[in-house]
């Protein structure tokens, strides 16, 4: 049937309350005895906590279909799929973090724990509106901001060295102009540029449950504060593990960075009007990869029968998707825009008639 | 300034008796029944201008057609006139001039100052004039009131080619012919083109109206609003399907080791624009109406 997983407990060490990790203060917060417990206190706790706690290993069914765990609150029988690490009781609703999962190769080298906490996420989910005529009035309800969540996502940062030449050839244009003749003088260049290019924290999705784009475009997030992995930050959100093929996924980032060193060649050859390219020799010298989880806040709205999903890069507040358009707006948008353009436009041709001397 | 009326009296050739002319000096308002006001700077033009019956519409100063020839042209031209609810005139003179300025004037202030056009819009009419002199010979057309919207500058240099040969010949019945054919194709086929937007004022200049170019300002519009559009639902678009990459070049950037710039070859090309001629003439004569005219031809 499935498999017990191994929780981690998030207790308050001062009252044993449930305790989550707060984006805002950067503590655990216990949400009983207001308590603020730092990172390091809360790993002391764990580890004393969990050597008496232990619970029995997971037990592996022959055919592997879900995991179940059972609440530490309120002893309810929770079921969870293989690749979530961090979730909630359905029942009790105290969050769970399922050690066993994020154990040996799945056990992430660091991450960036959230920075913006689920006011500040609804705020910049409200936000989206401004700004943007065409957004349907229920997109931003309240009914659609409950479900705002924040999630760890996996990913994989890849760093490399590439190095190689590219030769192509380059035209540089002169134009002038004698009388009713225009001239043009084309200079043809054979052109080579040769070098390295350190390219570093290069992210990719680690997961096949989230849209790619969606994850592509929540980038950049500031790296530097990247710390190492403790499972304490989870406290509080849901989390996933990788499910992707290392390989196929280095294919990918490869190709990302192959292109990019060939642009920065480009750049010093930006003396030419038009280049074009006649060898590439540029190859990847050096790699490595790091596994980090990265904070997500994420909603999902149906409009008109179709779902949008929606992401904030919760270090940076940077919400981003796909808004549907209102089609009411969009039609009286486009009379409007049309009317006024139409008399604008009138006016213009009248302006111009009589500055050209009509009566 | 009577000394001076003499002495253009003592130039006027033997041959202008062939047509009947008035005193100016004798009669109401220097025989000027149009509202041109008579002053000083155009009395002496006024004075030295023939004043002739309006009725007879072919004026031969220039004594180059037989009395049989001026009936057979009086004749198109009556029936021109009549087609084109305009007057026609056809004049003839032997005329010294050294621009054609010159022919112009005088052109215009014989339609101003005598009754051509009197019963009708604006004065309009048509004047063709035929100077025969020896050194130069000239004929060109002559617009006056609404007449300027129907033949403009093109219509009129093409009636001024189909009648060269003619004119050049001394085949004036043909010419006229011709001209009579031609102008009345242009009547029929109404306002030309080029004067679509233009207007006659009472002092027969052509004046631009402004017309709304509906079609125009609603393909503006149209492209004006799908650009808003566009732009609109591009800001409801945030997802890029592509990472951009640029942001994880290393501070250390680029190390580059080779650069070469090898000259290979140029070659220059070079496009001729081309270049739109100007339009129609139009301009004043003395009495300070307006009128306008084709190119003009010289033999």
């Amino acid at each position: 049937m499935g498999k017990n997983a191994e929780t981690l407990d998030n207790k308050c060490p001062h009252c044993g309350a449930k305790i989550d990790f707060d984006p805002k203060s950067q503590n655990f917060k216990c949400n009983y005895c207001g308590g603020l417990v730092s990172v390091d206190e809360m790993k002391k706790h764990e580890t004393a906590v969990n050597s008496k706690n232990n619970v029995d290993e997971a037990v592996v069914d022959e055919y592997n279909e879900y995991f179940s765990y059972t609440c530490k609150d309120c002893g309810a029988e929770v079921i969870t799929d293989e690749e979530t690490v961090a979730t909630f009781c359905v029942y009790c609703g105290n969050s769970a973090i399922l050690k066993n999962k994020l154990s040996g190769k799945f056990r992430p080298d660091f991450i960036i724990p959230f920075k913006k906490d689920i006011k500040e996420a609804t705020k910049c989910f409200i936000d989206l509106g401004k700004g943007r005529p065409l957004v349907p009035k229920a997109f931003t309800s309240d009914k659609n901001i409950e479900k705002i969540r924040g999630i760890y996502i996996p990913f994989w940062l890849h760093d490399f060295t590439t190095s190689g030449n590219i030769t192509l050839e380059g035209r540089k244009y002169d134009h002038w102009s004698v009388g009713n003749t225009d001239y043009t003088k084309t200079s043809i260049y054979n052109v080579e540029r040769g070098g390295s290019v350190n390219i570093k924290y290069l992210p990719t999705d680690g997961s096949t449950r989230f849209d790619d784009a969606l994850m592509n475009t929540i980038q950049p997030y500031n790296y530097d504060e990247m710390i190492c992995y403790n499972h304490g930050y989870l406290a509080g959100f849901l989390a996933e593990r990788y499910d992707t093929d290392i390989e196929s996924i280095k294919k990918i980032a490869e190709d990302y960075a192959l292109d990019e060193s060939k642009n920065q060649l480009l750049k010093s050859t930006s003396l030419y009007s038009s280049v074009n390219i006649k060898s590439n020799t540029l190859s990847v010298k050096d790699y490595s990869n790091k596994y980090v989880l990265l904070p997500v806040y994420m909603v999902n709205v149906k409009y008109s029968g179709k779902m949008y999903t929606f992401a904030m890069n919760g270090q940076t507040g940077k919400f981003i998707g796909d808004i549907p358009i209102d089609k009411k707006k969009a039609v009286f948008y486009s009379i409007l825009t049309f009317i006024i353009s139409f008399l604008v436009v009138w006016l213009i041709t009248y302006i111009m008639f009589k500055l050209g001397g009509g009566s | 300034m009577k000394k001076f009326i003499l002495f253009l009296l003592i130039l006027i050739p033997f041959n202008v008796y062939a047509v009947n002319t008035n005193n100016r000096e004798e009669m109401d308002n220097l025989g000027v029944n149009k509202h041109w006001k008579i002053n000083d700077s155009n009395e002496g033009n006024v004075l030295k201008t023939y004043s002739v019956d309006a009725s007879e519409k072919v004026y031969d100063f220039g004594e180059i057609l037989s009395d049989e020839d001026e009936k057979v042209i009086y004749d198109k031209i009556k029936n021109l006139s009549d087609h084109i609810n305009m007057d026609v005139v056809f004049l003839t003179v032997n005329l010294p001039y050294t621009y054609d300025k010159v022919n112009e004037d005088y052109a215009a202030d014989f339609y101003d100052y005598n009754d051509f056009g009197i019963d009708k819009e604006n004065y309009s009419g048509v004047l063709l004039l035929r100077n025969s002199y020896e050194n130069d010979p000239y004929f060109n057309v002559y617009l006056f009131g609404n007449a300027q919207l129907y033949f403009d500058f093109n219509r009129c240099e093409d009636m001024l080619d189909n009648i060269y040969d003619s004119f050049h010949s001394g085949n004036y019945v043909n010419g006229i012919d011709i001209f009579t054919d031609n102008f009345k194709s242009y009547y029929d086929r109404g306002t030309a083109p080029s004067m679509k937007n233009y207007i006659v004022d009472k002092d027969g200049y052509l004046k631009k109206i402004y017309k709304t170019p509906f079609v125009l300002i609603t393909i503006i519009s149209f492209i004006i609003t799908l650009i808003v559009f566009l732009i609109l639902k591009s800001k409801n678009k945030m997802v890029k399907s592509k990472l951009d990459t640029s942001k994880y070049v290393d501070k250390s950037g680029l190390n580059l080791t080779t650069v070469s710039d090898v000259f290979v070859r140029s070659y220059v090309t070079s496009h001729t624009r081309s270049s739109s001629s100007g339009g129609g003439h139009s301009s004043s004569g003395s009495s300070g109406g307006g009128h306008s005219s084709g190119g003009g031809r010289h033999g």
